[in-house]
């Protein structure tokens, strides 16, 4: 299928550091600034779905909203796994809750993790455009 | 995923840390790979990048206290050592990473 390359926001949008969730030919795209650059990653975590704009990035390093793993935006390869919940003291929590957790946590080490799809980026008169 | 991203991963994010707290990381580049290789093990199996050279006492809040970068919670002790316990992070000053004593932390 042809590629094209298609406007989805004026560099102006997004901050020096931060992320801007952006539609585009039916993709939700993630748009990240790092050092200069803008990287663009495809904005659904490659765990659970979860929408990456609302997670953490760090330099090229983007930690998920919902499990605290994290992905490189620069090739949006996976670098951890995800992160257990800490819900305090196991005594604290009713236990059909502990069960819950314990099923949660089983499922999620079973729950593959897919990297991250890239789009390449270019900037044209103040304009972010990406190659979908 | 493979290690040696983990590894590229956790050096840019620790570097970021330590810098502000007046550390960096050793200069032995063998001892400070050796070192994030095993947290990066420790992470797969434990869930953070706990310290490689401590034992978890088995309670969070105390386990916590050894995810690497650890300075902040031994801050004392590393202090009087210029290195942390690993010597993974040395005070930035630090040329000779070797010459640098380890004691325990009721001994400084």
């Amino acid at each position: 299928m042809p590629t094209m390359w298609r406007e989805v926001a004026k560099l102006d949008d997004i901050a020096p550091g931060g992320m801007k969730y952006v539609r585009a030919a039916d993709r939700e795209i993630c748009l990240c600034e790092c050092a200069g650059e803008i990287y663009a990653v495809s904005r659904r975590c490659g765990h659970q779905n979860a929408p990456l704009d609302q997670g953490a990035l760090e330099g090229w390093i983007l930690t998920w909203p919902l499990h605290n793993g994290q992905f490189d935006i620069r090739s949006g390869k996976n670098l951890s796994w995800p992160i257990d919940h800490d819900m305090g003291p196991e005594g604290a929590i009713p236990e059909p809750v502990q069960r819950f957790f314990t099923l949660e946590k089983r499922l999620q080490w079973k729950t593959r993790v897919h990297d991250l799809h890239t789009y390449a980026v270019r900037v044209a008169a103040g304009a972010i455009e990406v190659e979908i | 995923m493979g290690s040696e991203a983990r590894k590229e991963s956790l050096r840019y994010l620790f570097e970021r840390v330590v810098g502000p707290l007046g550390f960096k990381f050793t200069p032995d580049e063998e001892l400070a790979d050796f070192l994030l290789e095993q947290e990066v093990k420790l992470e797969q199996d434990h869930g953070a990048p706990y310290c490689p050279c401590q034992m978890r006492p088995g309670n969070r809040v105390e386990d916590m206290q050894i995810v690497c970068p650890c300075i902040p919670f031994h801050r004392k002790h590393f202090d009087a050592m210029r290195r942390c316990w690993c010597g993974l992070f040395v005070h930035l000053d630090v040329t000779d990473p070797d010459s640098l004593p380890q004691f325990p932390p009721d001994e400084g």
